[in-house]
């Protein structure tokens, strides 16, 4: 059988579950931020698989828009994560803890 | 094309980048003082809205290839977050004081954020919706943290970055799937062709991903997990910003893409909207009742009414919808008051504990009055602003009970809701009226800015609960664009 | 053929990295998720290239490959991770996680195999940079400028954030 739409989409499906089972396992925030990154690629490979096979180049461009904040999500989240590590020395999930109820 | 369609947004970045560059040039000790700079500049684009722009009811006028448009609804979104900002600057130049650095950058980017939620007021094109929530979440990050030398802050932005970057991977897995399944990205020209859709799983499971997206924005169950610990750790005015500006621009995006893009799929969903509405209202109000925090038992109440805000969502008609309006503009009003309130008091007293509050009667009548006002407001009793919002609410979801039963369901869980929440709410007036020990009596002298935005917020509150109509009539004629 | 094959090597490829990202048995050593992650992109961008998506496929390797992951790793080696592996995870967590993801993971598979697709059936379709750089500058120009604007206010944020001393 040769290779379609469908291959793509579900190599993009199990991409976006290890994405997210990595956000759910994970504890080290870096790690977690990582899963959220291949979350965004796998909605990207679906994008341009639909694009390519409904031949319509809208979905390309919005590949480009999600590359282009996701790296300025990056920049913004690292900077984020170094401050936390500054003031507290762990990048851990679970040391976050300084509001409950 | 008409550029004037895009006033709004060209004027908010320019003052944006302006107040960017005067910090270049301003010695340091003025720098606070670029915040009502930035305020009177929001009051000048503000007005400039109400005597320039103008739409026809029910007019709809698009540019850049129908991807933005400016109808009645955009531009009721527009002004709502432009007062919103203002009010947050004024807000932000007390609370400037307590920061070491930075104070210009804090309203640059409190005003990029605006940018952001005037945008999506417009957005008719799922590649506009993304780039403008990225634009408003991602601003909301920093503006989370900003106190980053304070732990509770960085945790705060931390959680809102984790949860944001998930809710962002939903929602482009999401357009992802309905534009695979319809090949278009614009709201206008998916409508054409979802109606054959209603039927297809994998568009219905990409709708509920981008649903999901956006359920993050207004903090409704099951994806309000952030709120209240981002509430509690961010700065007052964030916090403010967050709770007002993030909301409404997450609801104006829920009912174009829910009453715009998918019509006659959104119809289909009714009981999804009612168990989600119940639910998030129940769990606002129940989670808020042990809550010692001001600033969490505020986060928690927010949950509580993303759900009263759902209610017009789930009655799926024209009155529902034009009741959301209504009771985002009580709202605003109302939260900015109580909000502002905590920031002065919060500046003296380094604890965020309902106790704080203690004397606060005596140390400054206005503050107290405000918050007190804010608070039966918030409960939803008459006269104020929060009665009217949560009385039309209820009718629009009651008239659609008698075609689908489980209306009366959520309007029951509804008045339930609000009978809990009176309780936690009279807490926080017994705190400021009757507390036995109030260890600190020195006045609170508010300054004049401040006072006039206390004063305009509880004016608000009163016009809005004992002369509804204008509004009403606004609201309803808004919606118009809407399915 | 040569095409065919060509996707179930990169498909797989990229599906093994991506889960050594996550689960590697060796090491939960952020650096080797971090490498990982730089291989899954770049596979990744060998599949754009099999739907001809040229021009992503370059930005894939350069924006993402490139830049993002480089910045991941120089933030990992500035914090000198050692001290964190000594945590496991936890029999629980682990569990309900699987459960969650994989019943989405087969309720999507499940819908996807009953949906009529609306896929022509000769793609014809080039991701070349001109015909992406016409699209972007005519019809998708004001998402386009938003987005400058998204980067500014990453600019200044990161800055803000990541400074080292409060002036």
């Amino acid at each position: 059988m040769s290779v379609g739409l469908q291959h793509y989409l579900v190599v993009s499906a199990v991409l976006f579950s290890l994405g997210l089972l990595g956000v759910i396992l994970r504890r080290n925030l870096l790690v977690i931020y990582m899963g959220l990154e291949m979350m965004l690629n796998a909605a990207n490979l679906a994008l341009v698989a639909f694009s390519r096979f409904t031949n319509n180049l809208d979905g390309q461009v919005f590949v480009f828009f999600v590359i282009t904040v996701a790296a300025a999500e990056v920049a913004v989240g690292l900077a984020l994560i170094v401050a936390l590590y500054r003031r507290r020395q762990t990048v851990h999930a679970e040391d976050l803890t300084c509001m409950k109820l | 094309m008409n550029t004037l369609l895009l006033s709004h947004e060209l004027l908010v970045l320019a003052l944006g980048l302006l107040v960017l560059l005067a910090d270049l040039w301003l010695p340091r000790g003025l720098r606070r003082h670029l915040g009502y700079a930035a305020a009177a500049g929001l009051a000048g684009i503000l007005l400039f809205s109400f005597l320039a722009i103008r739409v026809a009811p029910g007019e709809v006028q698009y540019a850049f290839f129908e991807m933005y448009a400016l109808d009645g609804l955009a531009l009721f979104f527009k002004r709502f977050s432009l007062l919103a900002a203002l009010m947050v600057l004024l807000m932000s130049v007390e609370f400037a004081e307590s920061m070491p650095t930075g104070v210009s950058e804090y309203y640059a980017l409190t005003l990029f954020a605006l940018l952001g939620m005037l945008l999506a007021s417009s957005a008719n094109d799922f590649a506009l919706l993304f780039v403008s929530l990225e634009l408003i979440t991602i601003t909301f990050y920093v503006l989370a943290s900003f106190h980053r030398s304070r732990m509770t802050s960085l945790e705060a932005g931390v959680k809102y970055l984790i949860i944001g970057a998930l809710s962002t991977g939903f929602t482009v897995y999401g357009i992802a799937l309905v534009y695979g399944l319809t090949g278009k990205l614009n709201f206008n020209e998916l409508a054409a062709v979802s109606s054959s859709l209603g039927g297809n799983r994998l568009f219905l499971f990409g709708m509920v991903l981008i649903l999901a997206g956006l359920g993050f924005k207004i903090a409704a169950v099951p994806f309000q997990i952030w709120a209240p610990d981002v509430y509690q750790g961010a700065p007052v005015p964030t916090t403010a910003f967050l709770a007002v500006g993030s909301k409404a621009a997450g609801f104006v995006l829920l009912l174009r893409v829910l009453f715009v893009a998918v019509p006659e799929v959104s119809f289909q969903w009714g009981s999804l909207l009612i168990v989600l509405s119940a639910i998030t209202i129940l769990y606002g109000n129940l989670c808020a009742i042990p809550q010692r925090n001001l600033k969490r038992l505020l986060g928690y109440s927010s949950i509580a009414h993303a759900g009263y805000l759902l209610l017009g969502i789930a009655a799926l008609s024209r009155d529902g919808q034009s009741a959301v309006l209504y009771y985002l503009g009580g709202y605003l009003f109302t939260l900015l008051g109580a909000f502002t309130v905590l920031c002065l008091v919060m500046r003296q007293v380094e604890s965020e504990d309902i106790a704080s509050l203690a004397g606060l009667g005596q140390r400054s009548p206005l503050l107290a009055a405000t918050l007190t006002l804010a608070m039966v407001s918030l409960a939803g009793l008459p006269p104020l602003a929060g009665f009217v919002g949560k009385f039309l609410l209820l009718k629009s979801v009651i008239a659609q009970a008698p075609a689908q039963p489980g209306y009366y369901g959520l309007a029951f869980v509804a008045i339930a809701g609000v009978v809990i929440s009176l309780y936690y709410y009279f807490g926080v007036i017994r705190a400021i009226y009757w507390s036995r020990t109030a260890p600190d009596l020195s006045p609170i002298q508010p300054s004049a800015p401040i006072r006039a935005a206390l004063y305009a917020c509880i004016a608000g509150m009163f016009y809005l609960g004992l002369f509804p109509g204008t509004l009403v009539n606004l609201t309803e004629e808004v919606v118009k664009v809407l399915r | 053929m040569t095409a065919d094959l060509l996707f179930y090597l990169f498909a797989a490829c990229t599906l093994v990295c991506g889960f050594l990202v996550i689960a590697n048995p060796f090491s939960l050593n952020p650096v080797t998720s971090a490498m990982f992650l730089v291989l899954t992109m770049v596979f990744l961008a060998g599949l754009f290239v099999l739907l001809h998506a040229f021009f992503l496929a370059a930005i894939q390797v350069l924006v993402y490959a490139g830049a993002v992951m480089v910045l991941f790793l120089f933030v990992i080696m500035l914090l000198d991770l050692k001290a964190e592996e000594r945590r496991r995870l936890k029999v629980f967590g682990i569990t309900t996680g699987l459960i969650a993801v994989g019943a989405i993971l087969f309720i999507f598979l499940n819908t996807l195999a009953q949906a009529p697709l609306g896929a022509s059936t000769t793609p014809e379709l080039e991701g070349t940079t001109m015909a992406l750089g016409k699209l972007l500058f005519t019809r998708y120009l004001l998402p386009f400028e938003v987005v400058s604007v998204l980067l500014l206010v990453a600019m200044i944020g990161a800055i803000f954030l990541s400074k080292k001393e409060l002036k």
